[in-house]
């Protein structure tokens, strides 16, 4: 007897709880059905690619895990531009400029071509600082200009196609090997074969998906990308906020060159062409609203694993690089087409 | 069936098992102007919708020029020559009012537009209508009034029937509206039925035929014009006796409290004149003026919203520079506008992101917000004001218009002490309006009220103080008592009888 009644009652406790998820389940998917179906669609790629030959080996393993951390950064930094109803498309170049810089300010003062440790700007944390700073610069360029009304589309545009032209113009066009040994350990470095550098892609995307939540900049962010008059008339700074943003997604794309850099152990300013698109893609697939105000960095990570997922899984069919674009592509036409069937009512 | 233009017989209709609509018939005529009135959420929008098919009725039939009407669909009723013209109009900017009466189907000459037989019967149909617009003007360069004109010409383009208007009467100015009737009688001679929804019961003696009211989805009152009282009308509609009706005089009595406010020689352009004025503690203020006369650019300027070109603002006896909406909010200036869906809300998102949006420096804990006291402070406010559904993760776009205005007048409760308000009343029914009238008679305490309203009613209803501008300039600045004339001050702002 006792048993059959302690069978009824898990039993009535194991219905509770799913009734319990089904229905948390229902609530989440009607506030954003994109990033339902970007879940079921992750998940079915993880399974086909568990399956492949390769997939699960080590080196794939460790690369995949560093282009999610480079894509991953861009789009964060994507994510909340889109959310105050602007676009970034100058996030590839400060990646271009990023990575050569790395490279650039390593030998500093050296001949090009020549490979040695000449550097006067020597301490590598320096070196990274001003990395950084490059990016942050861009993001002021950007966002004052579309602060102060101008499309942020033109805006990016004219950026995107400069900055791609100063890191040409400072590296004089040529790839500078071997990096300092700070760069490295860290970017290169990892813990089995999870890179370090993951783990900090973590946390940046645990406090920034805080950041957007709880902090009243925050939420001035979303109300920018709402309505802007709005946000306006309730005192909240059209300029101010759009700096903030293009200052947060200029230094994360700063982050992901010097990561890029190190993993390749070279400064290169022909890396990242097409890299906003895809980010902005990643971005769409998330579901953040592309005209702003709803969305969320947490819903831009399956995104950006779809992208680099599907990526990989074409290379190790051995589909040529040339038309995986097009995979991308159906998958984005997917998406819409999926996101204009359960759009939010 | 034959005599009516357009008839509906024993209507239902249920949204989600609650009806809106019970056992309603409606029928209008050719020749006919009839006037829909009812509270907000009566059943009024429900009816037209179902009029010009955006919806269809749950029970009834609808007859249209004596043919049954099986299939609601918007076009097809647009087709039949079913018009509705909404207050948000639907014409392009950036085109030509001839281009828009004919958009869509421009007469067509060898293969290119035919501008001349286009403005030809533009041109007759404007005329046909007493409207005083060339054909030529773009859309962007036309006031309001005017591009209502010229979608009712448009609709007569496409030999529609049946008009039905919503509520015009909230985005038209007095003299605006004068013009419109005269067009409206016009629509009448031709032989067109016409449905005029309306919130405001003046405009009844002047341009009904026959009243319909709703009331809670049923037909109370379905009458010609000439067996009905109009003081009648107000209580068919609340459904509530006069004695109810609250008296400005019994919350009136007022205590003046320190001077918070003073203007000094405020010049804006050539818009605004020399205003001086002074505002004192616990006190409501009505600022009071035709269309361009400069009322709401005082307000902006107070806010911060737009920079004097000459002038001093001081609060509390201090010199105050307001270059922006934000210096108005941390002076504690609080300023809710006219236009709550473009300006004023942020319609999806919740009633508590609303509300604290003006106040993050109130609810701010060490760096992140703090969730208790925005719970605390919301919650406060919806109990003050009354907002029902009282939940604050409801978005506001679900919300009724009246309650969506009472968000908007609690978001500034917090941190304005110096409140101004545009047109509080715009767009609400007659209990609403009186609430929102109590509301500010209520928090008047401690803060200086400054209403700007579009009908001079309203603001004598709640004010204790009146201020009259006419061409950017202060014509009259006294006190309302009960000798106050209304139409005397109509005549000092400007308007003609």
């Amino acid at each position: 007897m006792r048993i059959i009644f302690f069978k009824k009652e898990l039993c009535i406790s194991f219905k509770g709880f799913l009734g319990k998820l089904a229905r948390n389940f229902k609530i989440s998917f009607r506030k954003n059905p994109p990033f339902f179906i970007s879940y079921f669609i992750l998940g079915t790629l993880l399974i086909w690619m568990c399956i492949i030959p390769g997939f699960l080996s080590l080196e794939n393993l460790y690369i995949l895990l560093h282009r999610i951390v480079q894509l991953g950064l861009v789009s964060m930094g994507m994510t909340l531009v889109i959310i105050t109803g602007g676009i970034d498309l100058s996030v590839g170049s400060v990646l271009a400029l990023t990575c050569s810089l790395t490279g650039y300010f390593q030998h500093w003062g050296t001949w090009y071509g020549y490979i040695g440790q000449g550097s006067f700007i020597a301490p590598e944390p320096v070196i990274l600082l001003m990395i950084l700073g490059a990016g942050g610069i861009v993001g002021i360029l950007n966002g004052f200009a579309s602060g102060i009304g101008i499309p942020d589309f033109a805006v990016t545009l004219g950026t995107m196609i400069g900055i791609r032209g100063a890191a040409y113009a400072i590296t004089g066009g040529m790839k500078t090997f071997g990096l300092g040994p700070m760069t490295n350990n860290i970017a290169k470095g990892s813990i089995g074969n999870v890179p370090y550098v993951f783990f900090m892609f973590v946390a940046i995307l645990i406090f920034i998906s805080v950041f957007e939540r709880k902090t009243a900049m925050g939420k001035s962010i979303y109300a920018i990308g709402e309505n802007p008059r709005v946000a306006k008339l309730s005192g909240i700074s059209y300029l101010k906020t759009k700096m903030m943003v293009y200052i947060i997604s200029g230094v994360l794309a700063g982050m992901a060159g010097w990561t890029l850099a190190g993993r390749l152990d070279t400064g290169d300013p022909k890396v990242g062409v097409g890299l906003e698109l895809d980010a902005i893609a990643a971005v769409i697939i998330g579901g953040t609203n592309l005209y702003g105000g709803f969305g969320g960095v947490e819903y831009t990570i399956p995104g950006v694993l779809i992208i680099i997922l599907a990526r990989n899984l074409m290379a190790l069919y051995g589909v040529s690089s040339n038309v995986r674009s097009i995979e991308i592509a159906l998958l984005l036409l997917v998406f819409l087409v999926l996101q204009r069937l359960f759009r939010r009512k | 069936m034959q005599d009516h233009l357009c008839e509906l017989k024993g209507i239902y209709k249920d949204y989600a098992a609650t009806p809106a609509l019970k056992n309603v018939d409606f029928h209008i005529d050719r020749k006919e102007i009839c006037t829909l009135l009812g509270k907000n959420g009566a059943g009024k929008s429900t009816l037209i919708k179902i009029i010009s098919g955006a919806i269809s009725p749950t029970k009834g039939e609808m007859y249209f020029k004596g043919k049954k009407v099986n299939v609601f669909n918007t076009k097809n009723a647009f087709e039949q020559g079913i018009s509705v013209l909404y207050q948000e109009l639907y014409l392009l900017p950036n085109l030509t009012v001839q281009e828009n009466i004919f958009a869509g189907r421009l007469p067509i000459k060898n293969g290119m537009v035919n501008y001349k037989r286009m403005k030809e019967e533009a041109r007759r149909i404007l005329e046909s209508l007493n409207i005083n617009i060339d054909p030529d003007t773009y859309i962007a360069q036309l006031s309001t009034v005017e591009k209502q004109l010229v979608s009712v010409a448009t609709a007569i383009s496409r030999k529609a029937e049946l008009f039905v208007f919503d509520e015009p009467s909230s985005i038209l100015s007095m003299k605006e509206l004068q013009v419109f009737y005269k067009s409206i009688r016009k629509l009448k001679e031709m032989g067109k039925g016409i449905i005029y929804v309306t919130h405001s019961l003046e405009e009844i003696p002047v341009i009904a035929d026959r009243v319909v009211i709703l009331r809670d989805g049923v037909k109370v009152v379905d009458d010609s014009l000439e067996n009905i009282k109009i003081d009648d009308i107000e209580v068919s509609i609340t459904g509530k006796s006069k004695k109810d009706k609250v008296r400005k005089k019994e919350i009136a009595i007022t205590e003046k409290g320190r001077l918070k406010v003073e203007l000094k020689s405020i010049c804006f352009r050539n818009l605004l004149e020399d205003i001086n004025l002074n505002f004192y503690e616990n006190l409501v203020y009505c600022i009071y003026g035709l269309e361009g006369s400069g009322k709401k650019i005082l307000g902006k300027i107070l806010f911060g919203d737009l920079k004097p070109t000459r002038g001093i603002i001081k609060i509390d006896g201090k010199v105050i520079r307001l270059n922006s909406p934000s210096d108005g909010i941390h002076n504690g200036v609080g300023y809710m506008v006219d236009e709550r869906a473009n300006e004023g809300l942020l319609l999806n998102k919740n009633i508590s992101d609303n509300i604290i949006l003006p106040c993050f420096e109130k609810v701010k804990g060490k760096i992140f917000l703090d969730y208790k006291k925005i719970d605390k402070l919301v919650y406060k406010r919806i109990d003050e004001i009354g907002i029902f559904p009282p939940r604050a993760s409801i978005i506001v776009n679900e919300l009724s218009g009246g309650n969506q205005q009472k968000v908007l007048l609690g978001k500034w409760l917090e941190i304005g002490f110096i409140l101004v308000l545009v047109d509080p009343t715009r767009g609400l029914d007659i209990e609403t309006n009186r609430k929102v009238i109590e509301l500010i008679r209520r928090f008047r305490k401690g803060r200086v009220t400054i209403v700007i309203p579009s009908e001079i009613e309203d603001g004598l209803a709640m004010s204790d103080w009146i201020v009259i501008l006419h061409n950017g300039k202060v014509v009259k600045n006294e006190e309302i008592t009960s000798k106050t004339n209304k139409r005397e001050l109509l005549k000092l702002a400007g308007l003609e009888f």
